[in-house]
């Protein structure tokens, strides 16, 4: 019997590995870090006798990785800080990167002036007005995380918006920060590697800001403070620390940094209001591999990941290892791919990150009404006739432009009914609807053209859409379940990301990819040689298919599977206790999921006849933020918000006529959220028909309503009841 | 109930360690429940009882040690496969499915065990209720007395109730045992009589009952057998009347709180 218990439970260490392992020092234990010398020996075996190329890809890399480690270091000090991932910081750096661009460009400001605003007046205040507006009324409603993260979203999505309704889809050419000329080299002669200002002056912000930001967490009161209110922000308050110029201080600090990695990191790879967004956002991994926590790390991941991206291009380019590239999809371009997969191979590494108060998506979702208040049979069947009869007679009033319009609506319905369901239904955070979108209108493409959809050329039958489009659903459901697999394990934020790198995976891997995209159009389908190509029928078509989605849905959410996913949805300890297995119905939802959103995806493919996989393209990865955005806003356990906020994404686009308008609308509703549990449609529900404990508002003043006017009809009119003064009677009487 | 579905199991839990990095919750904790009684577990706040019954319920890994139902070993079953090998459980931090009735989560409780009708469900137009479900979630109602909540939504009721419907939800799932973290906390005088009844009927009928409470009224009148837990070891087990005269639990528990235990010696 040993003395302490711990030694009893070690397990023997006896492997060589293990032993290895043991002998490197704990704090240098880090994947990443062994990841990275891993790499840099591969780098010397693969070549050699290429120092002077390698070390000037080296230079570069380190300049593009301290851009990311500047971006992850703001993501880490707002989480840090506040409990929020920051998902907003994308629409900051690319909001501050245009109007750098305007200031330079167009007002003829000096640069180091322009960066000076930017950096330290505009970013600094778009944080704290994010706070003063959004979140510091949610943290005195001690909301929860799920909120907090949509109303983040929220902010992400209104800048995106007012990126797109300013500058459109066009590619802007920015001035460089720092200049290119050299600044000094390393060795000399033929050897020589040139080091430019701006690799200078992109280490010297990082060395700085982040230097700085570490010196003031660990030794002023300023940082006690700061780790005080994020681990009790009540009890900190009680103690006389501010919380809300904490809160304040970090998102400022959190945008600001935001702000530096958009304004740096938009010469580099072009000013384009998604593009850069999507750039940014591959930034995540950064903080990813600090676990949202540890700013040193956050810098060095970044300077790493910026690294193995120009060493890995530098491989690749000249073709050293021409032998890979039979692998699809690798020889590309290894400045998206590496981020990428660094965030996905982490996340999935860390069982769970520093997730402050993580869990599911309840406060977002809650909508008990709507299951309880079952309505009757006749009712049912009345509101499904009247739907029936509007999808019947609408499509023949609808002509021209709105007949276009109103196909856009349903198919995006459709896609969204995929985040009803798996979010709506089952409490998962899934970012990526968009890209499961994507796939299924990517295989609906490529074997309408005879391809099959993998990266060969091989040649088969075309094959008719209708088919197709069934093909491409089914084979997103496995794609779907393995989305799935580590949300056996995980929710809330850290699914979300999973989600999130898996969309930037399709498309840096997928779509992205040369060897993938040829055979990119379509037609729309036949059917025993009735055709569905003119505008009317194949609303028509789309509706039916609605429909069947529409009732595939419902049944996901009614009968024994729609209460065993509400109660996987409400609590995961009680589902298992009672017996439940989450793996097979968490992977039935995820499969599901995937299909609808992959007929979705096709049916939007088919009404726009080609697949357009740009930046700001309908399947790009920021896209499954604005979906999931446009259903949270409506409610996410309702099939009727799938609708509604697909009319909203469409119509106030077409309305306006400028893309991204709908997202201005969607960002600014998201943002509050928070007070309407249940979205929209929740709120009026609740307004209407009570929450099933007492009676609604509406009810409560109708009621008052008829009991006042059943009062003023008993009683006597106005003044009948009152005696007339003594002195009235007087003046009645004509006396003085 | 028909008592033939009640046939309760002998619980063992075999010399459970858990850690929790450097700190130690549970050291070589042992207990045995044994069928047609209730077994108590009580011990002072953070002497590791919720951790123990985590541990027996599969939702923690412990480091060593294991769980025994009927001498059958349950070490690698999940928490779901516990539940299905009969072992059903409340928990003192509520986990009911708050966005479905009272009656639904009971529902789930019978149903959520067997996938049959996943795919009748999925593909089908109409879902009726299983009227042999029904009938067992208005048994188990009737027993824990909370019939009249059958439709409220269970995220709109107080505390109390809330535990009662846990504590139906468990019995729906046709448990051989049954563990049951503070079912108590929260619930009115009258309810914890109700509750007192509940468990001696369902202990009567033949069911393992393993409670964890800090009533210790409540605690003292319905068990058989009682195991002592501070600083996550056993500190004493016997029958209440030998566990209250336990020097050693005076000192660690009960003498933390003299009046309640005078309270409960008159």
């Amino acid at each position: 019997m040993t003395l302490d218990p711990r030694l009893a439970t070690t397990r023997a260490v006896d492997s060589g590995w293990q032993r290895a392992l043991d002998r490197i020092p704990p704090r240098l234990r880090h994947p990443g870090l062994l990841a990275g010398v891993l790499f840099v020996l591969w780098v010397y075996l693969a070549a050699p006798n290429q120092w002077t190329y390698l070390g000037q890809q080296f230079v570069a890399g380190i300049s593009i990785g301290a851009i990311a480690a500047l971006g992850g270091t703001g993501l880490v000090v707002a989480y840090r800080a506040t409990g929020v991932f920051n998902f907003a910081f994308a629409g900051i750096a690319t909001i501050c990167a245009f109007i750098m661009y305007e200031f330079t460009a167009h007002q003829g400001l000096p640069v180091w002036l322009s960066l000076l605003i930017v950096v330290l007046l505009i970013g600094p205040a778009i944080g704290a007005l994010m706070d003063l507006i959004v979140f510091r009324s949610l943290e005195r409603r001690s909301a929860g995380t799920a909120e907090k993260l949509v109303a983040n979203l929220g902010v992400l999505i209104l800048l995106l918006g007012i990126g797109a309704v300013i500058y459109g889809e066009s590619t802007y050419v920015p001035k460089n920060v720092f200049s290119a000329g050299q600044a000094f080299q390393i060795g000399s002669g033929n050897n020589a590697v040139n080091v430019s200002w701006s690799v200078v002056g992109n280490v010297g912000l990082v060395v700085a800001a982040a230097g700085g930001l570490l010196l003031v967490f660990r030794y002023t009161p300023l940082g006690r403070q700061v780790r005080a209110v994020v681990d009790r922000r009540g009890l900190a308050e009680m103690f006389v620390v501010n919380a809300n110029r904490i809160s304040m201080l970090s998102w400022a600090i959190g945008a600001a940094f935001a702000a530096l990695a958009g304004v740096l990191d938009a010469p580099v790879v072009g000013l384009q209001n998604g593009g850069l967004a999507l750039q940014v956002l591959q930034i995540i991994g950064v903080a990813v591999v600090a676990r949202l926590r540890n700013i040193g790390v956050a810098v060095f991941a970044g300077l790493g990941v910026g690294v193995v991206s120009a060493l890995g291009n530098a491989l690749v380019t000249p073709h050293y290892w021409s032998w890979l590239s039979w692998i699809p999809s690798v020889n590309t371009d290894f400045d998206v791919q590496v981020p990428v997969l660094t965030t996905v191979v982490f996340l999935l590494v860390y069982r769970n990150l520093d997730e402050s108060g993580s869990g599911g998506i309840g406060g977002v979702v809650t909508a008990t009404f709507g299951r309880i208040g079952q309505r009757s049979t006749a009712a049912k069947l009345q509101s499904v006739l009247v739907v029936g009869l509007v999808a019947v007679i609408a499509p023949a009033l609808l002509n021209g432009g709105n007949l276009v319009t109103a196909q856009k609506v349903v198919a995006y319905s459709v896609a969204f009914l995929a985040i009803v369901a798996i979010t709506g239904y089952s409490g998962h955070l899934s970012l990526a609807t968009a890209s499961f979108a994507g796939l299924g209108a990517y295989t609906t493409v490529r074997l309408r053209n005879g391809l099959l959809p993998l990266p060969f050329s091989t040649s088969i039958p075309h094959v008719p859409v209708l088919l197709a489009m069934l093909i491409g659903g089914l084979v997103v459901i496995p794609i779907g379940v393995l989305v799935g697999y580590p949300a056996l394990r995980r929710r809330g934020l850290i699914l979300g990301l999973i989600t999130l790198a898996f969309a930037q995976i399709v498309d840096a891997f997928v779509f992205q990819s040369p060897t993938w995209n040829s055979g990119r159009t379509t037609d729309r389908p036949n059917l025993f040689g009735w055709s569905f190509a003119g505008d009317r029928t194949f609303l028509y078509f789309e509706l039916v298919v609605l429909g069947l989605i529409l009732l595939l849905v419902r049944n996901l959410s009614s009968g024994a599977l729609g209460r065993v996913l509400g109660a996987m949805r409400d609590s995961e300890r009680g589902a298992v206790s009672v017996g439940i297995s989450l793996r097979r119905y968490k992977l039935l939802i995820f499969g599901a999921s995937a299909f609808i959103a992959a007929i979705g995806g096709s049916l939007i493919v088919q009404q726009a006849g080609s697949l357009n996989i740009n930046p700001d393209g309908p399947f790009a990865p920021l896209f499954g933020l604005y979906w999931f955005g446009a259903v949270v806003v409506f409610g996410l356990s309702y099939r009727s918000s799938a609708v509604l906020a697909a009319i909203l994404y469409i119509v106030v686009d077409t309305a306006t006529g400028h893309a991204g308008s709908s997202l201005i609308v969607i960002g600014a509703i998201a943002l509050f959220v928070g007070y309407m549990p249940g979205g929209v449609i929740g709120t009026v529900l609740r307004f209407v028909g009570g929450d099933g404990v007492g009676p609604s508002p509406a009810q409560k003043s109708l009621a008052n309503y008829a009991l006042a006017r059943a009062r003023a009809e008993q009683a006597p009119p106005p003044g009948a009841d009152l005696q007339p003064s003594r002195f009235a009677e007087g003046l009645l009487a004509g006396k003085p | 109930m028909s008592a033939d579905r009640l046939r309760g199991a002998v619980l063992e839990a075999r010399d459970i360690t858990v850690t929790f990095g450097g700190f130690t919750a549970l050291r070589d904790a042992s207990l045995v429940a044994q069928p047609g009684q209730v077994t108590s577990l009580i011990g002072p706040n953070g002497a590791g009882k919720t951790t123990l019954f985590h541990a027996i319920s599969g939702i923690l890994l412990p480091d060593h040690g294991e769980t025994r139902l009927d001498g059958r070993s349950l070490r690698g079953m999940s928490p779901d496969k516990r539940a299905r090998a009969g072992m059903a459980r409340t928990f003192q931090i509520l986990e009911l499915f708050t966005g479905l009735s009272v009656a639904e989560n009971l529902q789930v409780a019978v149903e959520g065990r067997s996938s049959n009708r996943i795919w009748r469900d999925l593909f089908s137009l109409r879902h009726p209720d299983d009227p042999d479900v029904l009938r067992k979630v208005h048994e188990a109602m009737d027993l824990v007395g909370i019939s009249d909540l059958a439709n409220r939504s269970a995220g709109s009721l107080p505390t109390g109730l809330s535990r009662l419907v846990e504590l139906a939800r468990a019995v729906c799932t046709d448990p051989q045992v049954l563990l049951l973290d503070e079912p108590a906390s929260g619930l009115s005088g009258p309810e914890t009589d109700r509750l007192h009844a509940v468990l001696t009927s369902l202990a009567d009928l033949g069911l393992t009952i393993l409670l964890v409470e800090h009533d210790i009224e409540l605690v003292m009148s319905v068990s058989k057998h009682i195991y002592v837990l501070d600083f996550g070891a056993m500190i004493a087990e016997g029958t209440p009347a030998q566990v209250r005269a336990n020097p050693i639990v005076r000192a660690a528990y009960l003498g933390a709180e003299p009046d309640e235990l005078q309270a409960v010696e008159s």
